[in-house]
């Protein structure tokens, strides 16, 4: 579409042809909510008060909160891991949080390859990583995997570095 | 246009929005793009300063996929037009430990390396380039690595050094490579961690000679501390986090030049007994304490140290063993003191590290007098509410310069008492 185009369109505007501009309008406003669905489905964008909003989402429910990152060479087989394990734990919901900011390509690629269980996947929003992490939990320093486990009283346990299996099923089998 | 004026109004709304549909995707591709794929628009924080001997200040930056290199006359108040060090853009690594490295020569030649990220998670090269005409222009940047498959070599570390009598300056770069690790796993063997190489060039950075092993089994995310000491050997010393028997991830340090490195030439250098399969993105800081040794400070996790406290520590060494002991706890654990940066001068030591606040974090300083004996209370330096790069130490001639680079007060430069 050209300016010329542009200028015809703002000129038959001027001409009582309003319907037709909100028409349009409407159209590019339903399109572009569209995209950003689309774009919401791959990663919900992660803030400073998103652990609250969670533990809010699953009150009195027990989910694992499980933060990952692209550089992370142990956050790949903890992620499969997690994955089968709420696989045969259907009541426990996992949700999994990529502290890579600004590269939600690459972390999208990197998601589907493990083809974890659907789940709600979030990435860290913003320009600051540091501070998300300070406000997510002031103990974690920023070791990958960290993930936290929260029963149905959401009594959390947090884990630097990978579960052992036996620590998992442990802990499933101390759930309410 | 004017053919359209036939159809019925509705029809021609949906031709024009169907005509302008590409144009309305790229678009919100292109917001998709800046909002996603960069994050904010602003450069990454992560940067290298040095000065050179006439005082100006030189910088190494990353912005759109290019190492920038600018200098400025007023130490940081107001820096020139940046040179483009990579001319073809390449996906540069800045988060957590990794930032590009800016050295001067011994003529005040100007050394730059960085790492690429290539398309696979984990994988990159190490490059370089340096300017030998006093930061005019760069010479074509080059990898300085031979292996060149598509693993990880990460994590680059630069230091530079003159032999006495060599007219040219040595170069060493270090880094995190995965080579080893990848043929263990082909071979069905265990290894663990990843390993430090290093290459060396006796050209003043025209040409390195193929790369060595320094140690195997470091840690995989973690920036390497890389000092040459001044005393005409003409080695260098590097201090990493490794992964020791059992998966405890503590810090080995060595010494090294061209020759082979044996592997009685690494010792243990930190105790915490950290055990943990994980990345903690926190590597340490090296400084050289006179003629006797080195200052050392790191993080450690705190699942297995005294306190059970996560927490940053700082220690002397000599080339075999601790000088003093235990490790000093530093700064406010809980407000997760980390990222330390070392410099020394004679018996003058300083210290400076990064804790959060709630509404931003603040940079501290410690100094000693006594090569580390014995240190002055923590002083708050900087602070700044938006987000900010790790503390950086730096000489200007024989005075000391603290450097914080931060998201909302810019370049925070502070020049310390410095005995004469």
């Amino acid at each position: 579409m050209s300016m010329g185009d542009l200028a015809v369109i703002r000129g038959r505007a001027t001409h009582g042809m309003a319907r037709e501009i909100a028409l349009i309008g409407i159209l590019i406003v339903v399109s572009m909510a569209g995209s950003r669905w689309a774009m919401a489905a791959d990663f919900q964008p992660w803030q400073g008060d998103s652990r609250r909003a969670l533990e809010q989402q699953y009150a009195r429910k027990p989910f694992i909160l499980a933060l990952w990152s692209l550089d992370c060479a142990y956050c790949a087989e903890d992620l499969r891991t997690l994955g089968a394990w709420v696989r045969q734990h259907p009541h426990v919901t996992l949700v999994t949080v990529n502290t890579d900011i600004g590269q939600a390509t690459e972390a999208a690629t990197f998601m589907d390859a493990l083809a974890l269980p659907a789940h709600s996947r979030w990435q860290f929003a913003g320009n600051d990583a540091d501070r998300l992490r300070y406000q997510l939990d002031p103990a974690w320093y920023g070791e990958l995997p960290r993930t936290y486990f929260y029963d149905a009283r959401h009594n959390v346990q947090a884990i630097s570095g990978r579960p052992a299996k036996d620590w998992l099923d442990n802990w499933g089998r101390s759930l309410p | 246009m004017r053919m359209l004026m036939v159809l019925p109004a509705s029809c021609r709304a949906m031709v024009l929005f169907l005509l302008g549909l590409p144009a309305l995707l790229a678009t919100s591709l292109a917001l998709a793009h800046e909002g996603h794929d960069h994050g904010a628009a602003a450069a990454p924080l992560a940067i290298s300063l040095v000065f050179d001997a006439q005082g100006t200040l030189w910088r190494a930056s990353v912005k759109d996929g290019h190492v920038l290199v600018d200098s400025s006359r007023d130490n940081g108040q107001h820096f020139d037009t940046p040179r483009v060090v990579n001319p073809d853009v390449q996906k540069i690594g800045v988060d957590g430990d990794a930032k590009p490295k800016l050295a001067l020569g011994s003529a005040g030649q100007l050394y730059v390396t960085w790492t690429q990220a290539l398309q696979k998670p984990y994988t990159g090269y190490i490059w370089f380039a340096r300017s030998v005409d006093g930061g005019k222009r760069f010479e074509p940047p080059f990898i300085v690595h031979q292996d060149r498959a598509e693993i990880t070599h990460r994590f680059d570390a630069l230091a530079v050094t003159r032999m006495p009598g060599q007219s040219e300056d040595r170069l060493y770069v270090a880094w995190v490579d995965k080579r080893d690790l990848l043929a263990a796993q082909a071979a069905a063997k265990p290894y663990a961690g990843a390993a430090i190489y290093y290459a060396v060039s006796d050209d003043g950075g025209a040409s390195f000679a193929a790369e060595r092993k320094l140690a195997d089994s470091s840690c995989e995310c973690c920036r390497i501390a890389l000092v040459t000491p001044e005393d005409g050997s003409g080695d260098a010393v590097a201090l990493w986090r490794h992964v020791f028997e059992g998966g405890v991830r503590d810090h080995a340090i060595a010494r090294f030049n061209t020759k082979s490195v044996s592997a009685d030439a690494i010792k243990r250098a930190s105790f915490g007994n950290w055990q943990i399969d994980a990345c903690p993105h926190h590597g340490p800081a090296l400084a050289q304490g006179g003629d006797w040794g080195w200052h050392m400070a790191w993080f450690d996790g705190g699942t297995h140290n005294r306190e059970k406290m996560p927490g940053l520590f700082y220690a002397r060494m000599d080339g075999e063993a601790w000088v003093s002991s235990p490790a000093k706890r530093i700064g406010d654990g809980s407000k997760q003191a980390g990222h330390p940066a070392l410099i020394s001068r004679g018996d003058a030591v300083w210290l400076a590290w990064r804790e959060m606040e709630t509404d931003g974090s603040r940079l501290y300083l410690m100094r000693s007098q006594d090569g580390g004996r014995s240190w002055g209370e923590a002083e708050a330096m900087f602070n700044t509410a938006g987000s900010a790069d790790y503390p950086m130490l730096l000489m200007r001639g024989t005075q000391v310069y603290l450097a914080w680079n931060t998201a909302r007060d810019g370049l925070l430069l502070k020049s310390l008492e410095t005995a004469p």
